[in-house]
């Protein structure tokens, strides 16, 4: 569930999409979302410690550092500066590759491990929505590593089906989240930021030749600009979600759409039916 | 003594640059001999993160004892202070210009670093005060 633009819906349609399909499937959800996961706020599950995200950074040993300056030269951040007599680590620039540490000739670099986030799980074991969320410690800057490590579980667990909440943008951690899927939603809206951002993020996909559709939510605000670019581009549009007051109550409320009503179940039996149509 | 100086071009005659790291060159002068000059492109010009620590490593690699910059960002400050580097204030004008005011005396110590986060190069604190004094004495006799 990937958008360009934030605020387009996506955690909405991942939540109540991984509800709808629960009901008969075995799903697994993930909020890799982690600078701000907001999955858990409509699901409101008991969440418990999974297991901590680290990544290592350098530690020079001065004493046997002969400060030839080569992990300075190497590093492709610049986290690292090689003076006369000593080596200074920039610890905010490290992206923990650990080339550093591979390359030193004096065997000089160790590697110490630093915490970057937490990964929660659902406690709920029996029901048939497992979830899971990644959270970035505040002041970290890296989420991508947090992401890696979710999208291994969710490869190495066997679920039947997997649904990845994304967070917005086409950086780094979007790539990182979207690689390996077999089928990503671009979820949008009809404004002029809504079609820019969409046109980046299928331009990403199209890159990383991942078979998408589109949703278009608020689709009776705004323009026709969504429902141009589907009918010049012949793209799949998989659902349009008119703006309606009770969805704005729910989600206000905290309240997912599909459990609280019934009145949105054939919505995503819709969305789910133009999936399956649209991946085969 | 050599300096180095961030430079849109490679000759003295070119404009003093107004970034540090991601100015086009770096020139190094030797003051005992100024028509010892050294240019290289600055390769952290286009980096995507750390320009200022990988400008700053340059310079020391070409172990210059002073700098002359227009403001400079807390990494590479730190770099240049912990490599012992003497950092000053430039003035807008030419490199030459610069060289000169520096040996003259008029540049002075950069006592910090900008305050703001790394690679973000933002607000356009200059202070260029200019003298302005005119003569008023009136001829007594």
């Amino acid at each position: 569930m990937a958008s360009g633009k934030g605020g387009t819906g996506k955690t909405t349609i991942a939540v109540n999409l991984a509800l709808y399909l629960a009901k008969s499937h075995k799903v697994a959800l993930f909020d890799l979302d982690v600078e701000e996961p907001n999955d858990n706020h409509f699901l409101h599950f008991e969440l418990t410690n999974f297991k901590d995200v680290n990544i290592s950074r350098p530690l020079i040993n001065e004493s046997i550092c002969t400060h030839c300056g080569l992990c300075a030269e190497l590093c492709e951040f610049n986290a690292l500066a090689v003076l006369s007599t000593q080596v200074m680590v920039f610890e905010e620039l490290c992206h923990g590759c650990g080339l550093c540490s591979i390359a030193c000739p004096e065997k000089a670099i160790k590697e110490k491990s630093h915490r970057l986030g937490i990964i929660q799980k659902s406690k709920n074991q029996n029901n048939n929505l497992l979830f899971y969320e990644g959270k970035l410690r505040v002041g970290e800057a890296l989420a991508t590593p947090i992401i890696h490590e979710l999208k291994k579980i969710a490869f190495e667990e066997n679920h039947e089906y997997i649904i990845l909440d994304l967070p917005p943008g086409s950086a780094c951690p979007v790539i990182e989240a979207l690689s390996d899927t077999n089928f990503a939603i671009l979820v949008t809206e009809p404004t002029p930021a809504g079609e820019h951002d969409l046109l980046i993020a299928i331009d990403l996909v199209k890159q990383l030749e991942i078979p998408f559709g589109i949703i278009n939510n608020r689709s009776d605000v705004g323009d026709d600009c969504i429902d141009r670019l589907v009918k010049k581009e012949d793209y799949e549009l998989l659902l349009n979600i008119p703006h309606e007051n009770e969805i704005l109550w729910l989600y206000s409320n905290g309240l997912p759409l599909i459990g609280t009503t019934t009145k949105f179940d054939p919505m995503f039996s819709n969305l789910w039916i133009r999936i399956e149509e649209v991946v085969k | 003594m050599k300096i180095g100086i961030p430079s849109n071009g490679n000759d003295l005659s070119q404009a003093f640059a107004t970034v540090f790291g991601r100015c086009s060159h770096f020139v190094i002068v030797d003051s005992t001999d100024q028509k010892n000059i050294t240019t290289y492109p600055n390769e952290a010009r286009n980096a995507a993160g750390g320009a200022g620590i990988q400008a700053a490593q340059s310079l020391i690699n070409q172990q210059v004892d002073v700098v002359i910059a227009p403001r400079m960002g807390p990494n590479a400050w730190n770099v240049l202070q912990g490599a012992g580097v003497k950092i000053f204030i430039g003035i807008n004008g030419t490199l030459q210009e610069n060289i000169e005011a520096y040996l003259a005396g008029k540049l002075v110590e950069m006592t910090g670093a900008a305050s703001f986060g790394p690679g973000m190069g933002r607000g356009q604190g200059r202070g260029m005060g200019r003298g302005g004094g005119r003569g008023m004495g009136r001829g007594q006799g």
